[in-house]
């Protein structure tokens, strides 16, 4: 007996030195991994050969940790197993007359008890609920997008492949030359549409996402510092205004960014905005400011406008970690008199690091994988290619691929905001609330500061939605001379093409076009808000109570993967799901009905906007300590009571606001329901197709109409509740 | 143990189902679905789970009267939607036409989507490889027809008596629906403002040193507008260099000859995509609002979709200096809801005799959807949109008059059948009085050309959209 234990120790402890050595391969593979991507990517641009060589390192590093955490898998089952026969042979050896034969003998009752166990928490119930129906939702379309991408669908695709590598492949078969098809091309002509097409494309989108982080950071850091740490005047006024281009559409903003500069000088934007109108008496021919055409459209103005619709976020998540410090670290430092520049280096800056890090993540995988500010501003970015390579005979399954690394992309991205946020939390759980906050005393600076601020928020926040107004006001668009009410109060058609088609062109308050889409998108908000919030809030308690469950862990990461998924691929998978004859009730083709496509669209967007709410969910939850909860089970209070009568309470304005950014994101989606939806079925369709169909007056009027009820949402809701978007952002 | 297995399961079953559910499509395309000649026995009719290619290829077989009685036999009883998508608004108008043509057709059983736009059509019908998506289908892009047609996608009908409905071999594969063009045009004020003619399309390639040369160009980019790719595509074809490269020669004095370039088509593209000064957005308002609010003295040339002249038809702007300007006053209209406004159409320039081409004559394709619920109904339609009537009544429009005032065909449509001039003596379908005829479109554009693009090297696609990555 002694022999055996004996042998099971040095089994375990062999079995641990193994298993050790998986783990430093596997960490310095993972580290290989991110150098190599990286030096890859350089050696692109200047030496390709030597980047597709990394590439292909990069690829079998993948491989290799992939390998690594199967072996570092089945060697902990291992020693669990060893260690396990070891204890039992303790326990025969200490208690001869009670061996544990039992155990063995009721190894089905066992499983079934601890299976009855898992169930009988409501926690794992959500769980396990969520695993499956979040497997179906969310892993399914990923799986299959994947997937499309190691096939050559039609007959073009065949043939480009054939002709490029010298296969004889047929339709539908499998493939892995997609990839290198993109990627590393064989002949010249192919190589350098891929350099030119891919990379170079790809390289703009990392330009203008790693610009619009810095301008998000910039911005809105030093906004949340003046807001949080400064005694800068208006600052109710301010802080309100700042998260207007968030609310907004990106592409609201790319809109106005146009309406505002574009002018007569341009060779690529025909007609006079308004800096140019507005100027016309401070130059001498009268013609007005011009603005370079660089400022107008390209990477500048797209990175301006990406940078503006994330400086909220930024100034939201550092406000937040500025607000809630401890002060008491600074007021220490001054003690020590340390200078203010020092405190800033030493200790403020290293406190907001993992949120300024976490924006600049976030924001640059978002940027990254926007279309329609560069599709606006005219810059050819990775987005771009993506939309055309879908749309391209031929081309449409690198057109998955380019999907797929879009979403490689972000998921490295998120990586990486989870291991820079381990920090952060660290920080909040150790320190909790200071109620004394140090304001900085910006003495005569004040006011200049704050009219700077002012300004600068009115440019970025008022004047868009005043561009709104003035161009559905104006016949001629920048012409001040030409204002007419009558694009909002007419009954007359403006376009009797598109009017004898059944669709009204009349004006605004006329118009049963707009109103009935604009029903329509509140409802499919309204109910995406509604569904999306609530399985947040029950994705967030179940995480919250696993915190360190497997399970728990991958419902929480898909919940999220939605996020990475870009929107039109997003829509297709879910289209393809509505011509199933079981779901072609909620197909408009089928039923003719608008009641299908806003079915669809409450699926599409509870399931793309799940992210956000599940995060949110899950940070309010893991703010209430387990014992307020634990207290009510003692108490008999049943799961359902805890929750609406304890829980939700206690973090009511968090939930709400969870419930308030998928209704805000879904009020101005477009992309992501274009296949499912007809031209009238929701606000933004009736905006596009104005839009395309050169309404503008009435385009720029539904643009207005847009923001002003979403900014009017989070108001009242504000007001009600004590929610509000940044409480959905911050956690 | 139990919390990893737990994701794992999931995991697992959830990639079982995937690949379960991600097979190879098992319906390509049949045999072509043209009818044959040779077909020595009477086609016997398809099974009712027949494939839709089968049911096509026996529909292009029969009658008038005997597809007429198929649609009939499919659609009394049906409880089901015979659907048609596209992209244009006369399908819905063919439609109600259809329903009160055909007895057997309500309007509780028809739907129409025709709100899509090329590329989204395509994803759109992309399922129809596996499984229902509609019944017929609108659509443009030879180059992609040709791949959802191998795809198994889509499938051509050719009604038997297409010669009496005026086609000809070329409008039968695919089967012709109507006929567009894209067309090189400047503003009216363009002569004044440039002191030049379009007579040439090497004015619009080459460079500043050249004579006559026309720095100030705008196209819409074929990276997202398919159509204009199969324009460019086509200056390589070989039987469009003839005509490119006698405009060479008319344009410099000597014959085309290069080192660089593979041939004169290659190389107007070349030239041409360099000297692309702007890339609009859209052709329609570049057509009723950028040529006159903003570029009236600015001498563009563009290159777009002519059928939007209808939307310039309806377009009145107020321009600036409008009542000075020797072209402008004369157009300024003087009272009325549109006074002191002028009409955009009224100033399009488009009929320049150009050397070379005048633009893109490309087509909308009438297909058949795979897995069609009423293949037979697609067919009959598909037929009806052949028919003079139909289109006399659909794209004859108010709003494009002719000079007598009666309804005009409107520019930029053109009906695959025996189409002829205006005026002409017994005609069922004519153009507009102003118009060119479909004869001279034809002659002075390339044209779209299936077979040619159904075969395209695929460097070449990619070399047109790197250069316009790299613009």
């Amino acid at each position: 007996m002694i022999e055996a234990i004996k042998q099971k120790e040095a089994l375990i402890k062999s079995l641990s030195s193994q298993k050790d050595i998986f783990n430093k391969i596997r960490k310095y593979s993972a580290l290989g991994l991110v150098v190599s991507l990286i030096l890859a990517f350089i050696f692109m641009f200047v030496l390709r050969p030597l980047g597709t060589g990394l590439f292909i390192l990069t690829l079998v590093i993948v491989v290799a940790v992939g390998v690594l955490s199967l072996l570092d898998y089945i060697w902990k089952c291992r020693i669990k197993g060893a260690e396990d026969s070891h204890r039992r042979l303790i326990y025969d050896f200490e208690h001869p007359d009670h061996p544990l034969v039992d155990e063995k003998v009721n190894i089905v009752r066992k499983a079934l008890n601890s299976v009855k166990n898992f169930f009988s928490k409501p926690s794992n119930i959500i769980v396990f609920v969520f695993a499956i129906v979040l497997s179906i939702m969310v892993l399914f379309p990923l799986g299959k997008l994947f997937l499309n991408t190691f096939q050559v669908g039609t007959r073009d695709e065949t043939r480009l492949i054939n002709e490029e590598w010298g296969t004889s492949l047929s339709m539908g078969d499998w493939t892995l030359l997609n990839w290198p098809m993109l990627l590393f091309p064989k002949s010249k002509d192919y190589a350098s549409w891929s350099l030119s097409f891919f990379w170079k494309p790809l390289g703009n989108s990392v330009a203008m996402s790693l610009l619009a982080c810095t301008i998000a950071v910039v911005f809105g850091g030093a906004f949340a510092w003046l807001i949080t740490r400064s005694n800068i005047p208006c600052k109710k006024f301010i802080s309100t205004v700042f998260i207007f281009p968030y609310i907004m559409p990106s592409w609201s903003l790319a809109m106005f960014w146009e309406n505002f500069f574009k002018n007569s000088a341009s060779a690529q934007s025909p007609g006079v905005g308004m800096l140019q109108s507005m100027t016309r008496w401070m130059t001498a021919s009268g013609v007005g400011i011009c603005a370079p055409e660089w400022l107008i459209y390209g990477l500048i103005p797209t990175a301006i406008c990406l940078g503006m619709h994330y400086a909220p976020f930024a100034y939201i998540l550092i406000g937040g970690i500025l607000r809630n410090m401890d002060a008491n670290l600074e007021e220490a430092a001054t003690i020590l008199k340390a200078s203010k520049f020092k405190i800033l280096r030493r200790i403020t800056l290293p406190i907001v690091a993992p949120a300024m890090i976490s924006t600049i993540l976030l924001v640059f995988s978002s940027s990254l994988s926007t279309f329609t500010v560069p599709d606006k501003l005219r810059f050819s970015s990775i987005s771009i290619t993506l939309r055309s390579l879908l749309s391209t005979a031929g081309f449409k399954r690198m057109g998955y691929v380019v999907a797929v690394i879009l979403m490689i992309f972000s998921i490295l991205i998120l990586t990486l905001n989870n291991w820079f946020t381990k920090s952060r939390r660290n920080f909040t759980t150790v320190s909790g609330k200071s109620g004394q906050i140090t304001k900085t005393d910006l003495k005569k600076a004040k006011w200049p500061i704050a009219v700077f601020a002012i300004i600068l928020v009115i440019f970025t926040s008022i004047v868009p939605l005043l561009s709104f107004v003035l161009e559905s006001l104006e016949e001629n668009s920048g012409d001040l001379s030409t204002l007419t009410l009558k694009y909002w109060t007419s009954s007359q058609q403006f376009d009797s093409f598109i009017a004898s088609k059944n669709i009204s062109t009349q004006g605004v308050f006329h118009n049963s076009a707009i109103w009935g889409a604009f029903g329509r998108s509140i409802i499919v908000a309204v109910f995406v808000a509604l569904i999306a919030g609530t399985c947040g809030i029950l994705i967030g308690y179940a995480v919250s109570k696993n915190r360190r469950g497997k399970l728990a862990n991958f419902v929480s990461s898909v919940a999220f993967l939605p996020y990475l998924i870009p929107a039109l691929s997003f829509g297709a998978v879910y289209y393809s799901l509505i011509k199933i004859p079981a779901f072609s009730f909620l197909d408009i083709s089928t039923t003719t009905k608008q009641a299908s496509a806003v079915g669809i669209c409450i699926i599409i967007g509870m399931v793309k906007f799940l992210p956000f709410a599940s995060r949110t969910g899950t940070n309010a939850m893991l703010q209430v300590s387990g014992e307020i909860e634990e207290a009510a089970v003692i108490t008999g209070c049943p799961w359902h009571k805890r929750m609406t009568r304890i829980l939700f309470p206690i973090q009511k304005s968090s939930f709400i606001s969870g419930y308030l950014l998928p209704f805000i994101s879904c009020m101005r989606e477009y992309t992501l329901f274009i296949l499912v939806t007809s031209e009238v079925t929701l606000i933004t369709n009736v905006l596009q197709y104005f839009t395309k169909n050169g309404l503008g007056q009435l385009a720029n009027a539904i643009n207005l109409l847009i923001v002003v009820f979403v900014i009017g949402a989070n108001f009242l809701v504000n007001k009600l509740t004590g929610a509000s978007i940044d409480k959905g952002i911050g956690g | 143990m139990k919390k990893q297995l737990l994701p794992l399961l999931v995991l697992a079953t959830t990639l079982v189902g995937l690949v379960g559910c991600s097979g190879k499509n098992d319906n390509p395309s049949s045999e072509p679905d043209k009818p044959s000649d040779s077909t020595p026995t009477e086609p016997v009719k398809p099974a009712a789970n027949a494939k839709t290619a089968e049911k096509v290829a026996y529909a292009s077989t029969r009658t008038y009267e005997e597809l007429v009685e198929l649609s009939r036999e499919e659609m009394t009883g049906a409880t089901d939607t015979f659907k048609v998508l596209g992209l244009t608004s006369m399908l819905k108008k063919a439609v109600e036409q259809l329903i009160e043509k055909y007895d057997f057709l309500t309007a509780d059983n028809i739907y129409v989507n025709n709100g899509y736009k090329d590329y989204t059509l395509l994803t759109a019908l992309e399922p129809a490889a596996n499984t229902y998506v509609a019944d017929f289908a609108l659509t443009q892009d030879e180059r992609s027809i040709a791949d959802y047609q191998e795809t198994g996608i889509l499938h051509n009908f050719v009604p038997s008596d297409y010669a009496e409905l005026g086609l000809s071999e070329d409008d039968i594969s695919p089967l012709k629906g109507i006929h567009f063009n894209k067309i090189f045009w400047t503003n009216t004020n363009f002569e004044t403002v440039t002191g030049k003619k379009l007579y040439n399309i090497w004015q619009v390639a080459g460079t500043e040193a050249d004579a006559d040369h026309l720095a100030k160009v705008s196209f819409q980019s074929p990276v997202t507008e398919q159509i204009n790719m199969s324009f460019l595509l086509s200056c390589y074809a070989d039987e469009n260099q003839a005509r490119i490269e006698t405009a060479y020669k008319d344009y410099y004095g000597k014959d085309w000859a290069s080192d660089k370039y593979a041939s004169a088509g290659e190389q107007w593209v070349t030239e041409f995509v360099k000297n692309i000064s702007r890339v609009h957005p859209s052709d329609g308002t570049a057509m009723k609002e950028t040529q006159l609010k903003d570029d009236w003295k600015e001498g563009y040339v563009y290159f777009g979709a002519y059928s939007k002249m209808k939307d310039a038809a309806g377009k009145y702007y107020a321009v600036p200096g409008q009542d000075t300007d020797p072209i402008l006053k004369d157009l300024v209209i003087a009272e009325g809801d549109n006074a002191n406004k002028v009409n955009a159409m009224a100033t399009v320039k488009w009929d320049w005799e150009i050397n070379g081409f005048n633009g893109y004559f490309y087509t909308m394709d009438s297909q058949i959807v795979n897995n069609a619920k009423f293949p037979y109904t697609a067919c009959l339609f598909a037929r009806y949109l052949l028919e003079p009537e139909f289109y006399s009544k659909t794209a004859y429009s108010s709003s494009t008059p002719n000079a007598d005032g009666t309804k005009g065909n409107q520019y930029g449509y053109y009906y695959p059948g025996k189409m002829d001039a205006y005026g002409t003596e017994g005609a069922k379908v004519v153009t507009n009085s102003f118009d060119w005829t479909k004869t001279k479109w034809k002659e002075v554009s390339l044209v779209e050309d299936f077979d040619y693009l159904a075969t395209v090297k695929f460097a070449k696609i990619t070399s047109i959209q790197a250069m316009f990555a790299n613009k």
